[in-house]
């Protein structure tokens, strides 16, 4: 094909190139949507909108010509792409595993794979390159999509994201010969770009599996007390409160010491507590939560700090305090 | 010692007044029991935590007169009675408590008495509380149609002032196994709570625990103290501070341990010369080893430890002053190249 012919196939092919990158969006963002937990949204896991684009002309005959593809429109594969932008880098398997479950034919994008092989310095390393290849011809929008027809599909971090924009701004190619001395420079300034890049997103995963890992334990430690609560008192404690979140929230930085195995031997250091308890829950709902088993422990451990913050009516941790028999008169 | 899971059973109150009223008028004896409802009674058992248990004010006693018609045969014995002989028993106390009362700040009020039963450090005990409270006054608030309106109430008791009561606690340690007529002090383990304990240079009001009660402040105080002493030294030491402050908190205990209060309480010291983040470590530290409330200060044992407090540097040279003055008197400036400055307060006489 001449340019001419190529360009005139280009634009016929046009409208279910869109119509793919289209159906590609649709899909990821409906799957998606689907698996992720409230509070969490496609809005935010996303960075940015994901929009698909189809290949500039010019841009696409001046590649095979470059290239020298004798079937372009088989052989290269990005003439529609689709970017996905999250915020870490275990988002980008989540993102994988969509696409590859798709109703198409997915590979990782070769091109890209060697690249980075050949290049591991300034490549930011996990950022995923597939390419997808319809099965049989379908109709999306209104619009035909042949089959055979394919589409690229790059899933990045938000930072993987900027260093690729800046190395790409930068106008620097690995195959660009430049003196020893400058190439050398330039190619350390990527590469400790890169490992930047690399080390400031395994810092936001640390911190967000530190989080997740609090809030584990945070769990934990309340599913134990309710349990003991249920076991002594005989009866069925008020789960998930918004009051024991409230008294979680207050003392979070105290509760990382305690271990659900504390709080049993905290409860089993005062037998009585089921009988006490089970008094008090005629009194104050305040009793029926299981909040304050683990209250209890925490009294246990810092008598003196707990009512400086108490974030309800003073009243209640008094009588928890007499209930335990610790002097609480010098703290209220 | 802890004590939890009160449940009061039998109450019953008179009046105590100065030996100068009794001329004007006798006081009033009750001749039938308290009926405290549940409210009451909760009132009252936090009084009993909160002066009595884990991290009060309390002190340990011993007996001194267990005699026949003694306090301490009279309160053990009407835990078995009778409501009738129980109520008789009561009188006479309470005529004993007011007849004590002549010396010291003198103030007119009622006396509780209190049986019931608890949970001692986890053990299930029978006890019988004295409680002399003095009264309080109040304004009572009440709603009215134009908003609220206050009145004077003239004798309220057991409010949260602790400065305006005292309690001797006897609780059951062994329970005879049948039933005899007199008790010995070795069943029974008795504190006694009195806010002037606690105030600097206050003297229990001895006539409470002396003259009434047949007691003497517990003889294991000097052990004690030595305990609690050691305790603190220890953790002091084993504080992630620079040297210099470590110090300054030995100082700190060497002027607590030396000032002019009675009793020794590690939650007091706790909060008066530790920081947020050490305070209920060392409240738990001392609970640990059995110090869980307040006893009799006595530094007999480590007298000689109280006096000088060193500084020592890498070239040997040691800079020494009195505990007490070691705060006011020493600043450390900092350390450059091997040379730490310091001021001290005072001019060079030899």
């Amino acid at each position: 094909m001449n340019e001419h012919e190529l360009q005139q196939e280009f634009e016929r092919r046009r409208p279910a190139l869109h119509a793919l990158g289209d159906m590609v969006v649709q899909f990821v963002l409906t799957e998606l949507a689907s698996e992720l937990k409230p509070p969490m949204t496609v809005g935010k896991f996303l960075q940015i909108p994901p929009k698909p684009r189809v290949k500039e002309m010019d841009s696409f005959l001046e590649k095979v010509l470059r290239k020298e593809k004798k079937d372009p429109f088989n052989e290269i594969n990005d003439l529609v792409g689709v970017r996905f932008v999250v915020l870490l880098l275990e988002d980008i398997d989540r993102i994988g595993a969509i696409v590859k479950r798709g109703s198409w034919h997915w590979q990782k994008d070769r091109d890209f794979e060697s690249e980075r092989l050949s290049n591991p310095d300034y490549f930011a390393y996990q950022s995923d390159h597939f390419v997808i290849r319809t099965t049989k011809e379908g109709v999306f929008n209104d619009t035909t999509i042949p089959v055979d027809l394919t589409c690229e599909i790059q899933i990045r971090t938000i930072l993987q994201h900027a260093y690729a924009e800046m190395a790409h701004s930068s106008d620097y190619k690995p195959s660009v010969i430049l003196p020893d001395d400058d190439q050398r420079r330039i190619k350390r300034a990527l590469a400790k770009g890169s490992a930047l890049i690399e080390t400031t997103d395994e810092v936001f995963r640390e911190i967000k599996k530190r989080l997740h890992d609090y809030g584990k334990s945070v769990e934990a430690l309340l599913q134990r007390s309710s349990e003991l609560y249920d076991l002594i008192t005989g009866q069925s404690s008020r789960p998930d409160t918004p009051l024991s979140a409230m008294i979680v929230e207050t003392y979070r930085d105290l509760l990382t010491t305690i271990t659900p195995d504390d709080i049993d031997v905290w409860v089993k250091s005062i037998p009585t507590l089921g009988d006490d308890l089970e008094a008090k829950r005629r009194e104050s709902v305040f009793f029926r939560d299981a909040i304050v088993v683990l209250l209890g422990v925490l009294i246990s451990r810092h008598e003196s700090i707990v009512p400086t913050r108490w974030p309800i009516d003073a009243s209640y941790l008094e009588q928890v305090y007499t209930l335990l028999g610790i002097a609480g008169a010098d703290y209220f | 010692m802890n004590l939890a899971h009160i449940d009061i059973q039998r109450v019953i109150v008179h009046e105590v007044i100065k030996p100068s009223q009794s001329a004007e008028r006798p006081p009033i004896f009750s001749t039938t029991l308290v009926a405290l409802d549940a409210p009451g009674k909760t009132l009252v058992a936090k009084r009993l935590v909160d002066t009595v248990s884990t991290g009060s004010g309390s002190v340990d006693v011993d007996v001194d007169d267990d005699s026949q018609g003694s306090t301490f045969d009279n309160t053990t014995r009407m835990m078995d009675q009778t409501d009738a002989v129980f109520i008789e028993i009561s009188t006479t106390l309470a005529k004993a408590l007011a007849d004590a009362q002549t010396a010291g700040s003198i103030k007119s009020g009622v006396a509780l008495f209190v049986q019931g039963e608890c949970r001692v450090d986890g053990n299930q005990a029978r006890f019988m509380a004295i409680i002399k409270a003095d009264a309080d006054q109040a304004l009572v608030r009440r709603a009215t149609a134009e908003g609220i309106d206050l009145s004077f109430v003239g004798e309220t008791f057991l409010g949260a002032a602790q400065r305006l009561i005292k309690i001797a606690f006897f609780f059951e340690r062994i329970a005879p196994e049948k039933e005899r007529e007199r008790r010995i002090p070795a069943e029974f383990n008795i504190k006694v709570f009195d806010h002037l304990m606690q105030a600097p240079g206050g003297d229990a009001a001895v006539y409470f625990y002396d003259t009434f009660l047949g007691c003497r402040i517990s003889q294991d105080a000097a052990r004690k103290t030595k305990n609690f002493y050691d305790i603190a030294r220890e953790f002091i030491q084993s504080m992630e501070i620079p040297p210099e402050e470590k110090l300054e908190k030995y100082a700190d205990l060497g002027s607590y341990m030396r000032n002019n209060q009675r009793t020794i309480n590690p939650k007091t010291f706790a909060a008066d010369h530790l920081s947020d983040d050490e305070r209920d470590p060392f409240i738990n530290l001392c609970r640990n080893q059995r110090l869980s409330s307040a006893f009799t200060k006595d530094t007999s044992l480590v007298k000689s430890r109280l006096t000088q407090l060193k500084m020592r540097f890498s070239s040997s040279v040691t800079i020494s002053a009195p505990q007490e003055k070691w705060r006011e008197s020493i600043k450390v400036m900092g350390t450059v190249d091997g040379w730490t400055t310091i001021m001290i307060l005072g001019e060079i006489e030899g």
